[in-house]
């Protein structure tokens, strides 16, 4: 009988150190998995952002013209196709994706256009999101 | 003490915790090494895409300080492409040049005219490459490519016919 309990007893504290260890692992690896998310995320954020920038500064110089190359889509918007490491790729493929979606305002001096921009990842998760307006005062690039 | 006893008495008294125990060194070991992996795989990531945001965040601000006519220019010397932006100084025309040597992004500044001793630019941010290109309305571009191979751009609309 005191030898079952003395087992038993035993036993429970083995039970005890796995759980407690299991734990202490499982909270590690997922503080590590969530700072690699984390560093991805703002480099992902970090490079979208200044393809953004590029592609709305574009915009601010040659209008809708200098956005040629970007995909037209059905819904409205101009969807530009980016490899793995950013690099252009053709439309429809590629890792991101960044859609502006122009609407242009005529105005007595020029064309004022807000524009929203967003970049997504393959599977539709958005990255980033930017809200801003440009200005094009006259025809053509900046006067 | 009898002969089974002696057996369960080593398997619960010495097998099991030390099997528990090298269980337990192993696992440490595992996270430990997991631990390591991210920790490097995050200082390169930031370390490669600091070097690319840095560099395209600078370019941007120095063309929008000097976003003047004449003032920027693209040039070739010595088989290294250079960005030259000239600015006035107490009356005097100074240049800061920006180009790439040495797997980075550097800036020499000095007055007009100076020789450009690539060696001795100040480095900016660790880049790969970067190539700078500006197209006729002054829409200029430079292409920069990071040490692990992201491509950041940087594009900046420059008041009409700024250096051509």
């Amino acid at each position: 009988m005191r030898t079952t309990y003395r087992n038993s007893a035993f036993f429970i504290e083995v039970l005890v150190c796995i759980v407690v260890f299991s734990l202490a692992g499982a909270i590690l690896a997922g503080a590590f998995g969530k700072a690699s998310t984390a560093v991805r995320q703002t480099r992902e954020e970090s490079l979208a952002g200044a393809e953004m920038y590029s592609l709305l500064e574009t915009y601010r110089a040659r209008g809708e013209e200098g956005l040629a190359d970007g995909e037209e889509l059905s819904g409205g918007g101009l969807a530009f196709a980016y490899g793995e490491n950013w690099q252009r790729a053709q439309a429809g493929g590629g890792v991101y994706t960044v859609t502006l979606f122009i609407k242009p305002q005529q105005r007595a001096g020029g064309v004022f256009s807000q524009i929203t921009a967003v970049a997504t990842r393959r599977d539709g998760t958005e990255i980033y999101r930017l809200e801003t307006a440009v200005y094009r005062p006259g025809e053509g690039g900046l006067a | 003490m009898d002969k089974a006893g002696y057996k369960r008495h080593m398997v619960e008294g010495f097998l099991l915790p030390l099997a528990l125990v090298c269980l337990f060194a192993f696992c440490s070991l595992a996270l430990g090494v997991m631990g390591g992996r991210a920790y490097k795989a995050i200082n390169e990531s930031i370390d490669d895409s600091y070097g690319s945001v840095v560099t395209a965040n600078y370019l941007r601000t120095k063309l929008l300080q000097n976003n003047r006519q004449g003032a920027i220019s693209i040039e070739e010397e010595n088989g290294v492409q250079v960005l030259r932006i000239v600015s006035q100084q107490g009356g005097q025309p100074y240049e800061t040049c920006i180009f790439v040597y040495d797997g980075a992004l550097r800036e020499s500044y000095g007055p007009v005219g100076n020789e450009l001793v690539v060696e001795s630019g100040v480095e900016i941010a660790k880049i790969a490459e970067c190539r700078f290109s500006m197209a006729g309305d002054g829409l200029f571009e430079a292409a920069i490519v990071s040490p692990a191979g992201v491509h950041t751009r940087t594009v900046v609309a420059l008041v009409q016919g700024a250096g051509l």
